[in-house]
């Protein structure tokens, strides 16, 4: 094991502060991660692997926090973007990437009949957010605590930037809890114009939770009976649990669905797609923004879904993500260590059951990256297809050293 | 930014977060020490329909209590918040109105003294602050007082209630090793308190800042707390949403003490 050495990181970091607010911002800021003792900047990356700015490599279950589903830098996708750069990204007008993509995405998701595109998942779940006003006239949105849905003023989770008015109609319910949902319902009878769920619960900071027998069917049908648009965000999930929307796995049928991450292996595009009754709505509610109809990141998407679809991406990830998944339970046992491995196999976390502070895990996680492991503590984590049985046997044989460390240091 | 109409609240921080300080100022500080060596008096500070407080001295002995005793000494009633504010800010304003005690007001010298010598230390000169061991004493009372005013914003400031309203609840310590301050805040069952020194039960969330120059910039607003973390002089272990709803409360401390003291240059 050789301790990693930061010092590049730390170097860019000092002057970031100068000239940046917290020097990096947002979910990549090292005060989430492990200040000190986790990498602040990339270099580079190819497949399940990447470099930082000191050299150090990592065998990596972020992927980029969830874009990367392919593995960075797919060959084939890099050169679909390559193609279109060459002939130009951001132009006067949309390319016809814009109507194929819109086609294809419609061909996948069975109950929707148009798509849009945006950049980043909350462009997305705030768009759908409004057109669920828009068709249904009304102002509540319900979503359940704890939920990320981007980084907007409405749900932001974040204690800075918005006012009590950005909140006034939204409104929480607990995970899995159908009667809370229900009761808010009856509550707010004929004013709620949509909830907003994921497809499973993956909150940072907190165990993931598979939806319970009938919740997110409960919700469907408690939408449709009371006129409510049911909105399916599969920003973090889409295209890791089923190529149609992850909504396919689970037994129900939202109205609107919005996609990000994985659409285009780390080309930066975001797409929803509705139900034909919601598409009046969807035209009327404005929505653009500078490089929305680039089309490079279009033409990645099309490439990243056809790989997907042709060499059966999502089951090779369940493949090595079931493999992770026993092999951490194993690990576990060996040390009497209990933990609790939570959520779907293409995204899983692990916490320790006897611990609600992630002191554990905080150390846990950073005895991984000493062994070039790069594990988050605190958010779930991503596999993709580059990760194959002997990368999960090289990462399982650190999860037993680093429990080891772990069960000896507490 | 304070909000308009929160006189009161920074009355309340006055009384019962700035103004217990004195006793550690008396014990710590030379100049304070003399200052009441052996001083007899009992001064009461009323705000009208607010907070008050009461500092006593028995032979040179500091109490500060943050309620009137029932009878003795001399009281000084303030019509308003803002009057009161005012003495702590060193600004003019109409004098408060003796209501009781008031042949006592003589007695009260020593504590003219001391508040002078407080004032002094929790809004030094630069040129003070090259004292190292008075820069520690500041940096020590200054934290006393921020540890003392977050219970207080967090019941009565709208935003501080609201971040405390998505912080996980469980026990935050915070240490600065160099100073020798160890202190806990409790945040349980809606209800948040502050304690100077090693809790009795394990933290949930440890704060540890790294130096004394740290600690000072974190008070004066001078580094971006993620920033501080990144770079290592601020080490956060344990639930981090804790630790972050503690720096919105500090942050609305500042919006309130530390704004107002700027005011004052």
């Amino acid at each position: 094991m050789n301790r990693p050495d930061y010092a590049k990181s730390a170097s860019l970091f000092t002057r970031a502060t100068q000239v940046i607010p917290g020097g990096i911002y947002g979910h990549t800021s090292p005060a989430a991660v492990l200040p000190g003792a986790s990498p602040y900047y990339a270099a580079r990356a190819e497949g399940c692997r990447y470099w930082d700015v000191d050299g150090n490599e990592f065998l990596d279950f972020m992927c980029g926090y969830g874009p990367i589903v392919l593995g960075y830098h797919h060959p084939e996708v890099e050169e679909a973007a390559a193609r279109q750069a060459r002939d130009g990204n951001c132009f006067n007008h949309p390319t016809s990437l814009m109507v194929e993509l819109a086609e294809r995405l419609v061909s996948l998701v069975d109950f929707a009949s148009w798509a849009v595109f945006g950049k980043n998942g909350a462009d997305m779940t705030t768009w759908c957010v409004q057109v669920a006003r828009e068709h249904t006239g009304a102002k509540k949105i319900l979503r359940v605590a704890g939920a990320y849905h981007g980084s907007h003023a409405w749900c932001s989770p974040g204690h800075g930037g918005w006012i009590e008015e950005d909140r006034a109609h939204i409104h929480a319910f607990p995970w899995n809890d159908l009667d809370a949902f229900q009761d808010l319902v009856k509550k707010h009878r004929g004013e709620i114009a949509g909830v907003i769920t994921t497809a499973f619960h993956h909150p940072a900071f907190g165990d993931s939770a598979l939806p319970a027998p009938g919740f997110l069917r409960g919700i469907q049908e408690t939408a449709r009976a009371e006129g409510i648009v049911f909105i399916l965000d599969d920003v973090r999930s889409g295209f890791r649990m089923h190529l149609g929307g992850s909504y396919r796995l689970l037994d129900f049928e939202p109205d609107l669905i919005c996609f990000c991450k994985a659409l285009a292996n780390g080309h930066p595009i975001s797409a929803a797609l509705g139900r034909e009754e919601l598409k009046a709505a969807a035209g009327r509610v404005f929505l653009t923004g500078s490089y929305w109809n680039s089309a490079v990141p279009m033409a990645a998407a099309l490439s990243t879904l056809m790989v997907i679809e042709r060499d059966g991406i999502i089951e090779r990830i369940g493949k090595v993500g079931a493999e992770l998944r026993e092999g951490f339970l194993k690990a576990a046992a060996r040390h009497a260590l209990p933990i609790r491995y939570t959520g779907h196999d293409s995204m899983p976390f692990m916490t320790f059951a006897d611990e609600s502070n992630f002191l554990r895990s905080q150390f846990f996680c950073r005895e991984m990256m000493h062994r070039g492991v790069f594990l988050h503590p605190h958010h779930n984590w991503f596999l993709c297809a580059a990760h194959r049985s002997d990368d999960i046997v090289r990462t399982l044989a650190a999860v037993d050293d680093a429990m080891a460390a772990t069960k000896a240091a507490f | 930014m304070m909000r308009a109409g929160n006189e009161m609240l920074l009355s309340r921080l006055h009384l019962h977060a700035v103004l217990p300080a004195l006793e550690a100022l008396s014990q710590l500080i030379p100049s304070a020490r003399d200052a009441i060596t052996g001083a007899n008096f009992a001064l009461g500070l009323r705000v009208a329909d607010g907070p008050s407080a009461m500092v006593t001295a028995v032979s040179g002995v500091l109490r500060v209590e943050p309620a009137l005793a029932p009878s003795g000494g001399a009281v000084l009633h303030f019509f308003q918040p803002r009057q009161l504010n005012a003495i702590f800010l060193q600004r003019s304003a109409m004098p408060p109105l003796p209501v009781r005690g008031w042949l006592q007001l003589a007695r009260l010298r020593p504590f003219l003294r001391l508040a002078k010598v407080l004032d002094s230390t929790l809004q030094p000169s630069e040129a003070a602050l090259t004292d190292v061991e008075f820069r520690r004493n500041h940096l020590l009372l200054s934290f006393q007082v921020a540890l003392r005013a977050v219970p207080i914003v967090a019941r009565e400031d709208p935003l501080a209630r609201r971040a405390l309203a998505s912080t996980p609840p469980g026990l935050l310590v915070i240490r600065i090793p160099d100073l020798d301050f160890v202190a806990w805040l409790d945040w349980r069952e809606g209800q948040l308190s502050s304690h100077l020194g090693e809790p009795a039960e394990p933290a949930t969330t440890t704060v540890t800042i790294r130096d004394e120059e740290t600690a000072r910039l974190l008070l004066v607003a001078g580094i971006d707390p993620q920033a501080a973390l990144g770079l290592g002089r601020v080490r956060v272990d344990g639930l981090i949403p804790l630790a972050d709803g503690l720096d919105v409360l500090l942050h609305r401390v500042d919006a309130y003490l530390g704004a107002a003291a700027r005011t004052r240059s």
